[in-house]
């Protein structure tokens, strides 16, 4: 029913893909554009491995049909890093940190600390804790993912007292 | 885990006439944030030809919260609105408090208020504050509005009093006395099997006297336990009139405990669930007159609200 060309604008750039009103923004982004750094585990609304920003905030891209989320800006986890390759603060923290493991569920965190700590630059351990609250990892214990991105919150605002 | 969803048309009408117009039709549905269709739609629960978004329609946004004039909020408004708005939080804690709560917290950016209630999902916490609140629902048939008190929004399991044809445009909460609290709370286990029951919430609403001795005025409802959330009027008539303290809470949630049959899985949890409505419902009461002792009239801050 009802194919149509869908337009994305996804993390900066506009993506244009043939959809379906039934189709899921997940399925839209990993698998009509191609950017498979975001996941799809439970599609159920539960684990955050599909998290990507519309508009800024964190949602579920397992519940969100790709055609309202046309002409919206999009975020996923390709475009944390810098036009020159360089990883953003909070993709390097997870490396230093050992913050990722198998690595599933490491998208949806980091695009839920990104939302965090553009909300919060300077969070506690408990406002990173409520922010990832809607991630589920089931390897690390989530002790080095919020090490890391709390070591990832202050170098980021040391970089922009040194640039201030 | 089915992977995909059954076709249907996605329609995105601008008034609210066309909307119902178009949702009266067999096997339409109207569509707001779409976290709950899109999720039993995936689950092959239910199946629709068509659906109409009424994200678009004209009218439906409006957001207003004023601790005078009370709190008002259409159908298109997202959770996070409120979530983020401080009037909410200082004068309708408990439906702020199960906002917080939510899970994930994803849920706030996507789903609208209004389409939480309208799921008339049992185990939902939103329903169970709005009561507290005395909410009342707006409902339009593109012509005329009618209102409705949240107590009479739900008729059945799964079904809310909406006929063909109307949707909720808005939902107004009154604004709470001066010297009043209110307060959310849930209990919940892991689930084991997917039909688990496995939550239990409860709010209250607390009024007391300008020396903040005497109760004046009460709401005590316990969710999750049935197909609607249900107000303890018992409880309600025996708070009013006492002095606030512990004993009345104590007292009140014997009432609650004894007056809910929830319904149960299996036959021990009966009892164990019977306690947790005690101890919700004496918290979040002791809670709620806590927050009415501690603040100061709304009128001296009116100033800020805009
Ligand atoms: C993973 C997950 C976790 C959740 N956790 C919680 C929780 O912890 N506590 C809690 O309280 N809730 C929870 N929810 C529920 C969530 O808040 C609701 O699903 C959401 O707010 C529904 O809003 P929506 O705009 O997405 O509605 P939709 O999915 O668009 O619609 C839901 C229903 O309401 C109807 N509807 C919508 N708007 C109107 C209207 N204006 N008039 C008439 N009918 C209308 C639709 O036809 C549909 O039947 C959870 C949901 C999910 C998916
Ligand atoms: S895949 Fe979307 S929340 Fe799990
Ligand atoms: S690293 Fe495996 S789920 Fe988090």
């Amino acid at each position: 029913m009802a194919r149509q060309i869908g337009s994305f604008k996804i993390n900066g750039r506009v993506r244009e893909a043939i959809i379906e009103p039934q189709m899921l923004l997940v399925d839209v982004i990993r698998e009509k554009i191609g950017l498979t750094g975001t996941k799809r585990a439970c599609a159920s609304g539960n684990c955050g491995a599909c998290t990507v920003l519309v508009e800024g905030l964190p949602v579920c891209s397992c519940l969100t049909l790709a055609i309202t989320a046309q002409n919206k800006d999009i975020r996923t986890v390709e475009g944390l890093r810098a036009a020159d390759g360089e990883l953003h603060p909070l993709q390097q923290a997870f490396i230093d940190h050992c913050a990722s493991q198998c690595g599933f569920c490491t998208a949806g965190m980091l695009m839920s600390a990104t939302a965090l700590l553009e909300a919060n630059p300077r969070p506690t351990r408990d406002d990173v804790n409520r922010g990832l609250s809607g991630n589920v990892c089931r390897c690390t214990g989530y002790v080095k993912i919020v090490d890391a991105v709390l070591d990832a919150a202050q170098k980021i605002v040391a970089a922009r007292e040194v640039t201030a | 885990m089915g992977r995909v969803i059954q076709p249907f048309e996605f329609v995105e009408p601008s008034t609210i006439d066309e909307a119902l117009g178009l949702a009266a039709a067999e096997g339409s549905r109207l569509f707001a944030g779409g976290c709950e269709l899109v999720l039993s739609m995936r689950r092959g629960e239910v199946r629709y030809r068509r659906l109409v978004s009424i994200m678009g329609v004209g009218g439906l946004g409006g957001f207003r919260a004023h601790p005078k004039h009370g709190l008002e909020f259409g159908a298109q408004v997202k959770i996070r609105q409120l979530a983020n708005h401080i009037w909410v939080g200082k004068r309708w804690a408990a439906l702020h408090e199960a906002i917080e709560q939510l899970h994930p917290p994803h849920i706030m950016n996507m789903g609208t208020v209004v389409g939480n209630l309208c799921s008339a999902v049992p185990y939902y916490d939103l329903p169970t504050s709005l009561y507290a609140h005395r909410a009342v629902i707006r409902i339009g048939d593109g012509r005329s509005d009618r209102e409705l008190p949240i107590d009479d929004f739900y008729i059945g399991p799964r079904m809310t009093a909406l006929g063909r044809g109307e949707m909720v445009t808005s939902i107004f909460v009154p604004p709470p006395l001066a010297d009043a609290g209110s307060a959310f709370k849930k209990i919940y286990k892991a689930r084991r099997r997917s039909n688990d029951l496995h939550k239990i919430n409860a709010a209250a609403y607390v009024a007391l006297d300008a020396d903040k001795e005497t109760i004046v005025d009460a709401t005590l409802v316990i969710g999750s336990v049935g197909a609607k959330p249900v107000r303890i009027a018992k409880a309600e008539t025996v708070l009013r009139g006492q002095s606030a303290g512990h004993a009345a809470y104590e007292a009140a949630a014997e009432i609650a405990a004894k007056a809910v049959e929830p319904m149960t899985d299996a036959a021990w949890v009966e009892e164990i669930r019977s306690e947790w409505i005690r101890l919700l419902a004496r918290d979040v009461l002791e809670q709620a007159a806590s927050r009415a002792r501690s603040r100061h009239d709304p009128a001296e801050d009116a100033h800020l609200a805009f």
